[in-house]
């Protein structure tokens, strides 16, 4: 990128004094040009945590690392070009944004939520300890605790326990194992689709009767499979009513029918208080990563009309719904011989839904000259977990507590990204 | 067999070191005893049975070569036929294979070293065969070797792509932090690439099916990692290839890498967290054999931690319905379609269609897992509500015999002795006749009480099929059968 375009001279300075944990009181809207504060400034909202009174809030996991610069290009940067001969683009064939970054033009449905004010980037945001290992980053990305190797919880199970959700349901991953992110002491549903937990029971004998049998037999078990067996039970002849019916078309890819499904509990009146949703398609593009027509094309697509279609679907309650897509990991600035992309470390996340402060991009941008970059990749200048924390606190009524015990360690800062849900 | 001890170890063998007891399987432990029970299984000569011999023969795919397989219909024209041919001799190996230790292993090493069956996919039998069957009851050096330069692997992890000019670390990184030393290892980033790099222009030819070697290609010069150096002059295809299998046969027997391998094994045999001594006796024998896999396999089958271990670990789907099946004794519903594979239906008519659309359910279809670090094997990834719930209708489905499941029906009254006629009698015949034991008194009675209220009013109805079926749907249901 170019700095002076950017107006963002400063963050070369920033850069060189750049520390893992030195950021934090620096973060800059570009799109704004909109200075924030540290977290010792902040005035933070003191929600009750209520039941009607939370958002639904969902993560888009899009394991595999996404590759954040073909999905929000930098403009004006000659550099990206010639780093990236195959996998840049003419500034002119992106979305523009605000003159500093332009969108993949198959996230034209992003567009139209940016321009309603509905959708904020946040980019150069990552995990603070990049290891290009998949497993590692993305096993700690769902951990969240960097500092606390003894915590065996992920971040959104200690987010139902804050929240004080009860119902097994306020927890859902559509997916068909449990991800690290929802491992922990407080309970939550697994399954990609409702007809997949659909008890079927036994011929010769009442629903009932056998339902009470299965539990039974469950309710001395110690193991994680013992203890959850009633709640399963219950959940699933609730889920037996949902209807899941609609009009809505969704893009028939496995997100699609991941956030139909989703969509249909939440239409039901389900108490869903936060939700994995696996992207499910394949983003570690090291070979032929298709930035018009072939993979990271489609995932774009995929991604912003499946939302879109979600949107449709959800209706007035999109306005209680706030999406945030996560990845271990960006993509290596430049391009490999196999016009693909090996493991990097910054990316961008995207953040959407009803309360959302949208219509900008949130950087601290790092620069893409080799000094800017760390070991070839686009610098994280933002921890993730400013964009989690923010989210819960103001959308999930999160105290400052109760942040501490879902992000341990870990001191968020504001960034402007959601309106208080009070 | 007569003490608990002995039938604790025999429960947690059969279910750790086979898919499962059925009544031969139990019957051979129990006159072997289990050291030579586990040799026998581990004899690369064993003999197949008769039964997964002939249904073999009818996948046409497997028997034959790679070449010979991408020059012939359908296979050459049509992309799945070769996945859904591995995804159903797999499924069928585990269920009927006399070799069940070595069907675990099979397993073990597709999620060790694991090629998805969506990559290459005419050349996963290929891996399957000649790589990971090849090799799980030899040296894991050499299974790690063979898997380098197939074209399974150089496809999925872009080995394939890797050149001089522009190495691609994908392999370089996973060859350390998956297949050898593991992250606990303090390996750098120059270290993946010199990987990367002494394999560049190793690729595949899908013209001639074969390796090709391009000195072109390929990084020359001198490399070094992890305590390996080599001149690398990289002038010939016999001094690349020879350069890259040091440096593989270094990594493999690094004491590092013996140490994740055992890690590993005890985490899938053993339990979601072995003891530190465990892992370090099979890392010993590990370095000691060269990564003798049946070796480093029987100091842990033998290791006082694995007789102890019977109950603890939760089973992963296919674990759940193979040891099902296998107790109940059920067969396929009909036959494997036989001899043409141009047939519309040669695949979707099979029983075993059926039972690979159940594992898709359950996320543990053979091969599916997109990522290199295999299926998860720990009990919080496997405890679902999906997992839970398509567990419970399968042991209904599979007690009571309905359609669609992909097995034959069970007949009860030959399971039962005629002196067995109310629904306590049943059920103590069946669960003795199954699991060799009653059920515990609670469990027992429990049962006892819904097979009890079973409707049996319907005219002409065998009330003893259905005091048995009811009864057995809820035998397999039970928290206790899903762990082992």
């Amino acid at each position: 990128m170019n700095h002076k375009n950017c107006g963002c001279e400063e963050f070369q300075e920033l850069e060189r004094g750049f520390s893992r944990r030195g950021f934090i009181g620096s973060v800059l809207a570009v799109g704004g040009g909109l200075l924030l504060t540290d977290a010792s400034g902040l005035q933070y909202a003191m929600a009750a945590t209520g039941d009607t009174n939370t958002d639904v809030v969902i993560t888009i996991s899009m394991r595999g690392g996404m590759d954040g610069i073909m999905a929000v290009q930098p403009l004006g940067s000659p550099r990206l070009r010639t780093l990236r001969p195959n996998l840049s683009f003419d500034d002119s064939a992106t979305l523009s944004l605000d003159n500093h970054f332009g969108l993949h033009r198959n996230l034209k449905a992003f567009k139209t939520l940016y321009d309603q004010g509905e959708l904020a980037v946040v980019h150069a945001v990552g995990t603070p300890v990049g290891t290009r290992s998949h497993f590692d980053d993305q096993n700690s990305l769902e951990l969240a605790a960097y500092n606390n190797p003894g915590l065996a919880s992920g971040w959104q199970n200690r987010y139902l326990t804050e929240v004080g959700a009860t119902d097994v349901l306020a927890g859902i991953s559509t997916t068909r194992q449990r991800p690290v992110t929802f491992m922990g002491p407080a309970s939550a549903a697994v399954f990609e689709n409702t007809q997949d937990v659909v008890i079927q029971g036994l011929e010769a004998v009442k629903r009932t009767d056998y339902l009470n049998v299965l539990r039974d037999l469950h309710s001395k078990n110690t193991h994680q499979w013992g203890r959850t067996a009633a709640a399963t039970i219950t959940s699933a002849e609730r889920l037996a009513k949902v209807d899941s019916a609609t009009n809505v078309v969704y893009p028939a890819t496995i997100l699609g029918n991941r956030l139909k499904v989703l969509a249909s509990l939440i239409k039901s009146g389900i108490p869903v208080k936060t939700a994995n949703v696996d992207f499910g398609g394949n983003l570690d593009v090291h070979s032929d990563a298709g930035p018009l027509t072939g993979t990271m094309a489609n995932n774009f697509t995929d991604l912003s009309e499946s939302i879109a279609a979600f949107k449709a679907d959800i209706a007035q309650d999109w306005k209680r719904v706030t999406i945030v897509t996560i990845t271990e990991f960006g993509r290596r600035l430049q391009e490999n011989a196999s016009a693909g992309l090996d493991h990097g470390w910054g990316s961008a996340m995207f953040v959407t839904g009803g309360g959302v402060k949208g219509g900008k991009v949130i950087a601290n941008w790092p620069g893409l000259e080799d000094a800017n970059l760390r070991d070839g990749d686009l610098a994280v200048t933002l921890d993730y977990r400013h964009v989690l924390a923010e989210v819960m606190r103001y959308r999930g009524g999160m105290t400052s507590a109760n942040l501490s015990n879902i992000l341990p360690d870990f001191k968020p800062s504001d960034l402007g990204l959601v309106r208080n849900i009070v | 067999m007569g003490n608990s001890k002995d039938l604790a170890l025999e429960s947690a063998a059969l279910a750790k070191l086979a898919n499962g007891f059925d009544p031969t399987e139990r019957a051979n432990f129990r006159r072997l005893g289990f050291k030579a029970w586990l040799e026998d299984q581990l004899n690369p000569k064993k003999p197949e049975n008769e039964f997964v011999t002939t249904a073999m023969a009818n996948f046409v795919a497997s028997n034959l070569s790679l070449a010979k397989t991408a020059k012939t219909f359908p296979y050459s024209a049509k992309k799945g036929t070769v996945g859904d041919e591995v995804i159903q001799t797999t499924i069928l190996r585990r269920l009927y294979s006399s070799r069940q230790t070595y069907e675990t292993l099979v397993e073990f090493f597709n999620d060790l070293i694991p090629v998805p069956v969506t990559v290459d996919t005419i050349s996963r039998i290929q891996y399957d065969r000649d790589v990971i069957r090849a090799n799980a009851l030899g040296h894991y050096p050499d299974m790690l070797l063979a898997s380098s330069r197939a074209p399974g692997m150089l496809y999925y992890l872009n080995g394939a792509t890797n050149t001089r000019k522009h190495p691609n670390e994908n392999y370089g990184r996973e060859i350390l932090e998956l297949f050898t030393v593991s992250t606990k290892y303090p390996y750098v980033q120059a270290d993946v690439v010199t990987a990367a790099k002494v394999l560049s222009g190793i690729g595949w030819s899908r013209a001639s099916m074969s390796l090709v070697v391009n000195p072109k290609n390929h990084f020359q010069g001198p490399v070094s990692l992890l305590g390996w150096s080599d001149p690398n002059p990289g002038n010939t295809v016999g001094q690349i290839l020879a350069t890259s299998e040091s440096m593989i046969r270094h990594l493999a027997l690094l004491p590092a890498t013996a140490q994740a391998f055992s890690h590993r094994m005890a985490r899938r045999y053993v339990s979601d967290n072995p003891t530190d001594a465990l892992i370090s006796a099979m890392a010993k024998t590990y370095l000691a054999t060269n990564g003798h896999i049946p070796s480093v396999l029987k100091t842990m089958a033998f290791s006082a931690e694995f007789a102890s271990s019977g109950g603890g670990k939760l089973k992963r789907p296919s674990e759940y319905l193979n040891s099902t099946v296998r107790a109940l004794g059920l067969r396929l519903s009909g036959p494997i379609q036989a001899g043409d594979p141009t047939a519309p239906f040669y695949f979707a008519g099979s029983p075993l269609g059926a039972i690979q659309k159940q594992l898709s359910v359950q996320g543990h279809e053979p091969f599916r897992w997109p990522f290199p670090n295999g299926y998860p094997d720990n009990e919080q990834a496997w405890t679902t509500m999906t997992g839970q719930v398509q567990r419970w209708n399968l042991s209904a489905s599979l007690a009571q015999g309905l359609r669609g499941t992909g097995f034959s029906t069970v007949d009860y009254r030959s399971m039962l002795p005629a002196t067995a006629k109310t629904p306590d009698a049943i059920t103590t015949a069946l669960a003795t006749r199954i699991f060799g034991a009653p059920l515990p008194p609670d469990d027992h009675k429990t049962i006892v009480a819904l097979v009890s209220k079973a409707d049996i009013s319907k005219p002409g109805i065998d009330n003893i099929s259905v005091w048995a079926s009811t009864a057995t749907s809820l035998f397999f249901a039970r928290p206790e059968w899903n762990l082992r």
